[in-house]
């Protein structure tokens, strides 16, 4: 205990209160407990502030891809879709790419999200090779989506897809 | 704990880190300072005032400080995201809670009179530190954008506006030009976040190493006297005070939150025509006051009061010299204390009651 | 001691004295403020027991046409319970008017006559600055010399309003409110091409008409005197079974499935007073719905028409607020 005490005062100072200096150990000990409970309530608030939405899975919701006439079934299609969504505290339009093709001459279509399951860029569709082609890191995949070679850990991402009135939805 | 040692003594043998908090943590407080509460005001000040760094440093993660996204993330921060309300309701009524607090810590030193020699320059500090607190209050007013802070900060910027010769110039200094928009938004937001934290960390920092430059002021009651050589270490035996005080803060703080969601008007209109301004409630005595002046009295009243207030709190540790420190021998300065607390509650109760 | 006692009650005083001031500004009732109560059920019934401890707002309605008379008073009450919103709204109206375009035989031939009562609220989408502080007047479009070109929507492509019309013909006794929003006028030769029904999978009223718009399609299976014909209930038109001056309702009512038909209301008339509930859920989930968050105060317009429709209306001339207790 005493070697813990702090240093005498000068005389002419003064002297530390005896009372004061014996409660030292539990002043201590609650001031650690009460900052580790202020620090613990303030951190968790602020950690889940900061995580606001941001692991909020998005919700998905049904997009107009195209006209099946403007839809050729004998090729892989690009087409480019843009949705009102939230943007946080926005209103915004987003926009993106996806690949349709069909393998029953246009009575149903395969939708595949092109973003490359890699690091996220956008792949492109190589018709004299017939597979699609991620230009960051030189990803393959079969028409399909299947990885064929790179480092692509997963095939493309398939849409739900559904033709309504000649047109073709995808849910994304 | 012998590797614990070993390393503090490693790092203080290099940095000096450790002895420096050791004295800082050790240093004496006298009995008669630790036993009264009263002394306490500052540290809970200085605890609010943290509070609203974290909260505010919270808040800038969402905030958008354009004319455009500023009301819709406001709102988005109060009534979408999770805990939104808890942080900027802290942030809200913290606010207030640091300008009554400061003023109580000015009242406390008042009449005790430790502003005197050879405090003067704490004093002064202080004095510029409620200037930046309320500084801090007028910047932030504005932020979400909605009807009450804009009209308010148009009242605000126009009433600098009537000072005479330079009123003009300082308008649009505030304003960032002409009219209250996108500019006035940025700059009250890059001061409220930016320059005011900056220059008031400094002040807190000259503040309290003038406190411990000077040591507590000797007491002045018997029975404080009779406690005057003995003393307390700072830590733990004076900071849990503050740390008891600093719990039951955020404890009111986020109850307030939680009962009285802090208020978002409708989004800025600058078009509006039925709106009538009202600053937040610590400027509510001087709005009144000014209503009682008619005319070009009112471009007089709006320069001379503010001036004649801060220009007599900065006086008066050059002007009451004299070494009486009791206040109740002082019948003077203390009479004058009590006769601007009637008038501000007097007028701020006027306003409250139109 | 006692000096230590003294300053610290002061200053626990002066501490809550913060938290008794901002408890003592809420209770006083704002103007223009209708609050919405908490209860444990929000039923749709207008003679709930917890209408009586929900604040009334009185509005007195203005004619949106300069020179037309004044409206009735509207008052408005609102409870919520976490998950549905219900209003309860009342005026007075000294006739019951639900046969809009209804035809009348006079043995001969059908001549089409009658409108309706309504009570129409009008919702921003959105946080919307012009409506906060103008109310519906931001978004009436009455600036032409001609009354017959004013239009109501909005003057942005970002702005929609949801708006929403309580018809007494048409929509009342299916258990429904018209379900609307309004955006831009599209085609500026028509004063309606602003107003969009919410989608719908099907249901919603229908002429009750025949191609040649001369005299109604169907009779209702309840009989001649039938005020109102609902989808099921439709029998093929027989003149011979009409009396001298029968009224054929003129339309077929269904509450609609989807967006559209999201509101649910009970509406009554009796002694010269419509009372009228309109239940909603606090959000659809729909896009062209306005979403409630208890807590946060929204902006709103609300007018009424006796046995009228178009520019014939009576309107809340200030903003009104929903507010939270």
């Amino acid at each position: 205990m005493s070697e813990n005490n702090p240093p005498p005062l000068d005389p002419s100072i003064g002297k530390w209160d005896k009372k004061g200096l014996s409660r030292r150990k539990f002043l201590e000990t609650s001031f650690w407990g009460l900052s580790g409970i202020v620090t613990l309530s303030v951190g968790a608030t602020g950690v889940r502030f900061l995580s606001g939405k941001a692991l909020e899975t998005p919700t998905e919701q049904w997009v107009e891809i195209g006209q099946l006439s403007d839809l050729d079934p004998s090729k892989v299609n690009r087409v480019n879709y843009s949705l009102s969504a939230k943007d946080a505290w926005r209103d915004i339009q987003t926009s993106g790419a996806l690949f349709a093709f069909s393998n029953n001459g246009g009575d149903s279509y395969t939708v595949l999200d092109a973003t490359c399951t890699h690091l996220g860029c956008v792949v492109q569709w190589n018709e004299t090779d017939n597979r699609f082609v991620c230009p960051c890191h030189s990803g393959f995949f079969t028409r399909e989506g299947e990885v064929i070679s790179g480092p692509p850990p997963k095939p493309l991402r398939g849409l739900q897809t559904k033709i309504e009135n000649d047109t073709l939805w995808a849910k994304i | 704990m012998a590797k614990v040692s070993k390393f503090t003594k490693w790092l203080d043998e290099r940095t000096g880190i450790h002895s420096s908090i050791k004295e800082f943590i050790q240093y004496p407080v006298p009995l008669y300072v630790a036993k009264n509460w009263l002394y306490a005001l500052g540290g809970l000040t200085i605890i609010a005032g943290l509070l609203q760094g974290i909260t505010g440093l919270l808040l800038t993660f969402y905030y958008d400080p354009s004319s455009e996204g500023a009301y819709n993330s406001v709102d988005y921060i109060s009534y979408q995201l999770p805990l939104g309300w808890l942080v900027r309701g802290i942030h809200h009524y913290g606010a207030s809670a640091i300008i009554i607090l400061v003023v109580l810590h000015m009242l406390r030193t008042y009449f005790f009179s430790t502003y005197k020699r050879p405090r003067e320059i704490n004093w002064l500090t202080g004095v510029l530190m409620l200037f930046i607190t309320l500084f801090f209050g007028f910047t932030g007013y504005l932020l979400p954008w909605d009807q009450k802070g804009y009209w308010a900060t148009k009242v605000g910027t126009e009433i600098a506006g009537s000072v005479p010769l330079i009123g003009d110039w300082v308008m649009r200094f505030m304003r960032g030009g002409e009219i209250l928009g996108q500019a006035t938004l940025t700059r009250f937001y890059s001061t409220h976040i930016l320059i005011l934290p900056a220059v008031i960390g400094v002040l807190v920092a000259i503040h309290i190493y003038q406190l411990r430059f000077h040591g507590m002021a000797s007491p002045i009651t018997q029975k404080a006297k009779s406690m005057s050589k003995r003393y307390v270490p700072f830590f733990p035996n004076w900071v849990i005070k503050d740390v008891v005080l600093g719990l039951g803060l955020l404890a009111l703080l986020t109850y307030l939150s939680w009962a009285y969601r802090a208020p978002l008007e409708f989004p800025a209109d600058p078009t509006s025509s039925n709106y009538v301004p009202r600053p937040d409630w610590y400027f509510l005595f001087y709005f009144q006051i000014l209503k009682y002046f008619p005319g070009t009295w009112e471009a007089v009243a709006t320069a001379l009061i503010p001036l004649f207030i801060f220009g007599s709190l900065i006086l008066l540790p050059f002007v009451d010299k004299s070494d009486e420190r009791r206040p109740w021998r002082k019948p003077v300065t203390s009479g004058v204390a009590i006769f601007y607390i009637i008038i501000v509650i007097t007028f701020t109760l006027l306003a409250l009651s139109e | 001691m006692k000096k230590r006692l003294i300053a610290s009650i002061i200053f626990v005083t002066l501490f809550f004295l913060l938290a008794a001031c901002s408890s003592t500004t809420p209770p006083k009732a704002e103007p223009n403020t209708l609050t919405v109560v908490n209860v444990d059920d929000a039923a749709l019934n207008a003679s709930a027991d917890f209408w009586t401890n929900a604040p009334k707002l009185e509005v007195s309605s203005q004619a949106a046409k300069e020179g037309n008379s004044a409206g009735p008073i509207i008052t408005l009450q609102a409870v919520h319970d976490g998950n549905n919103i219900v209003f309860r709204a009342e005026w007075a109206d000294a006739t019951k008017s639900v046969l809009k375009n209804s035809w009348t035989w006079d043995g001969s031939e059908f001549s089409k006559s009658g409108n309706e009562d309504r009570i129409m609220f009008l919702w921003p989408i959105g946080n919307n600055v012009e409506f906060s502080s103008q109310g519906c007047g931001a978004a009436c479009h009455n600036t032409s010399e001609n009354s017959d070109e004013w239009w109501m929507g909005s003057s942005s492509e970002d702005v929609r309003y949801d708006a929403w019309q309580w018809k007494a013909a048409r929509t009342n006794s299916a258990g429904y409110v018209d379900d609307k929003w309004w955006g831009t006028q599209e085609d500026p030769t028509d004063v309606e091409s602003a107003h969009h029904g919410d989608a719908k999978d099907s249901g919603g009223y229908a002429d009750n008409r025949n191609e040649d718009k001369t005299g109604p399609l169907f009779l209702s299976s309840k009989g001649t005197d039938a005020l109102f014909i609902y989808s099921g209930e439709e029998v093929e038109l027989d003149t011979a079974a009409l009396d001298i001056g029968a009224i054929i309702p003129g339309y077929v009512l269904s509450k609609p499935v989807g967006s559209r038909g999201d509101i649910e209301t009970v509406g009554t008339w009796s002694d010269g007073k419509w009372v009228v509930v309109i239940r909603r859920p606090l959000n659809t989930g729909h896009d062209d719905d306005v979403v409630y968050i208890p807590s946060k105060p929204i902006p709103f317009g609300v007018s009424v028409v006796d046995n009228g429709g178009g520019v014939d209306h009576t309107i809340s001339s200030e903003v009104l607020t929903l507010d939270w207790k």
